[in-house]
């Protein structure tokens, strides 16, 4: 008994000192990971948002039905002077992700009607 | 031994947590940077998809506009004498017309009403019929993003044709046997030299019409050696998409293939459609199928016949009862013949057709069938067809049922007609099979 208690050991000040620096390694790096899984969980939500939405407005451009959400003239400016307006309309797609991140994608439809051959 | 002994050096401890603060600080770091990269990555994605969508709608924009010009210059057209104002318009508004058309940049403003979008659109190849461009957009509300998009735009083909009203045409001769029923505001008309139908109660119209095709079709990308395969019960779906390969539909009998073109048409684009017997393509929705049967635009030795073969029993089938499907076939003889004078009025020595088309035994087709060049042909049996059928020369057997829905012909020819004219666009198929594998195969 008594040779184990001539044993040389760690002293509590050690022990205190080593959890705290334990502790703060753990704190920080801790936190860095998990903000980096929070960084990367947002990237992805975007990035999927992103697909969703360019798969809803290529949706709507296929039908026919598609609601225009307002009109305007889209200006087209040709070498040699030449400018000429084309009227259509916006049809957007907006999509708002559980990461509150908000991806809007426009798409302008000109009004294409061929003038009838006399 | 070694490592035990430094181990039991005095202030090796210190040392020991520093390096293990250093090798957990280098994986923070790393992981932090990966972390950071995606956002970045996912923020230039996003930026990307919008400026493409501008893109796209600026090479729409600018080929609308062509076309719309071009179209109301055609329609002018005073006679060149004339020395009155309306010529003077004519040609200033002509002069304009052939700047637009040489122009290599087109610079469109006001795509999206209260920011500033401005996309170049460089007109690569234009040829009244393809408008290939490459539109970069700047986007310049505090983002910077740049977007390139190439875009094969294939305008219909030029075709006048007098008269729609037909609910079969042959631009040569036309052979058909007995008890051909023909339900209708139709009639039979031909633009050969001889028309032989055994039914009394029904007889052929003389009709030439001019075939005009001002420009050859122009398909591009059918260099995939791609075969649709098809198994029983797959279903395509599509929006505003298209497949393009050399083989069609070639394995396995009575197989029912389907196609919903509930988001929008679906267009097939083949060198060969072989289909087996006893196979039915049944199309839901309210777009149409449209089936484009075209020679390898490379013409190399190694370039598949056009050929669409159907054999014993086939049907496509509408299920609203209307013909929703269009089959389109320009084929290899009569492509040659077109890029030589370009123009041919039926009848005529050369539009001799030499690729077949065989309908067999107890077809039902839904379909308007468009085949200029091609011999079409029901064998015996009992067919039930509802739509038109435009070719250049028929033999048909007896028993034929051809129901015929004029408004519906009259569709098939606004599809070839400038005056009103669609433009389609070549951009991306989607194939989705029974265990839901989805192939991307046209390439933007």
């Amino acid at each position: 008994m008594k040779s184990i208690r001539d044993k040389k050991g760690m002293t509590l000040v050690e022990i205190v000192v080593s959890l705290a620096i334990l502790g703060i390694m753990v704190v920080t790096f801790l936190s860095i990971f998990l903000g980096s899984y929070t960084v990367t969980m947002r990237a992805e939500s975007r990035s999927n948002t992103t697909a969703l939405v360019a798969g809803e407005i290529d949706r709507q451009l296929a039908s026919s039905t598609s609601p225009g959400v307002s009109t305007g003239n889209a200006v087209i400016h040709y070498n040699g002077g030449v400018t000429n307006s084309i009227a259509g309309k916006n049809i957007n797609s907006s999509v708002t992700n559980d990461k509150n991140q908000t991806i809007l994608i426009t798409y302008f439809v000109p009004d294409f009607v061929p003038e009838a051959t006399p | 031994m070694l490592s035990r002994y430094i181990i039991n050096k005095k202030g090796m401890a210190l040392a020991l947590v520093l390096m293990i603060f250093a090798v957990v600080s280098i994986i923070a770091a790393t992981g932090l940077t990966i972390a950071l990269s995606q956002t970045k990555q996912s923020v230039s994605n996003q930026k990307y998809v919008e400026a493409y969508y501008f893109a796209r709608s600026a090479t729409d924009v600018v080929s609308a506009d062509l076309i719309n010009n071009i179209i109301k210059l055609n329609n002018m057209q005073p006679d060149v004498n004339s020395t009155t104002e309306e010529a003077l318009t004519f040609e200033a508004f002509k002069a304009d017309v052939d700047k637009m058309l040489t122009t290599s940049i087109v610079t469109v403003d006001g795509i999206v009403p209260g920011n500033s979008v401005q996309s170049n659109v460089i007109v690569t190849n234009m040829d009244g019929q393809k408008l290939v461009a490459v539109s970069t957009t700047y986007v310049k509300d505090g983002r910077s993003s740049t977007a390139k998009v190439q875009l094969g735009m294939i305008s219909p083909q030029a075709i006048t044709v007098s008269g729609a009203k037909s609910a079969i045409y042959s631009w040569g001769d036309i052979n058909i046997g007995n008890n051909l029923t023909v339900v209708g505001d139709a009639n039979i008309a031909y633009g050969g030299t001889t028309a032989q139908i055994k039914d009394k109660d029904l007889e052929a119209e003389h009709s030439v019409r001019d075939v005009d095709f001002v420009i050859p079709p122009v398909f591009s990308g059918l260099k995939n050696k791609n075969t649709l395969y098809s198994s029983n019960q797959n279903t395509v779906v599509s929006i505003n998409n298209t497949f393009n390969g050399n083989y069609g539909i070639v394995e396995g009998d009575y197989f029912n293939w389907n196609v919903n073109t509930g988001l929008g048409d679906v267009i097939l684009i083949f060198n060969q459609l072989t289909i087996n017997k006893d196979s039915t393509i049944n199309v839901t929705g309210g777009n149409n199928l449209y089936i484009y049967i075209v020679e390898d635009p490379d013409k190399t030795p190694d370039s598949i016949t056009p050929l669409f073969d159907a054999k014993n029993n086939f049907s496509v089938i509408s299920t609203s009862g209307v013909p929703k499907t269009y089959m389109i076939s320009y084929t290899k003889s009569m492509q040659d013949i077109y890029n030589s004078i370009g123009e041919i009025s039926a009848p005529s020595s050369s539009l001799a057709p030499l690729d077949t088309t065989n309908i067999k035994n107890s077809a039902e087709l839904d379909v308007f069938f468009y085949l200029p060049g091609c011999n079409f042909t029901i064998e015996q049996g009992n067919p039930t067809m509802k739509g038109s059928i435009f070719a250049g020369k028929f033999t048909i057997g007896n028993s034929a049922n051809v129901s015929y829905q004029s408004y519906e012909a009259n569709s098939i020819l606004s599809l070839f007609n400038t005056s009103t004219s669609q433009t389609k666009i070549i951009e991306t198929f989607v194939f989705s099979d029974s265990s839901a594998n989805i192939k991307r195969l046209w390439v933007k």
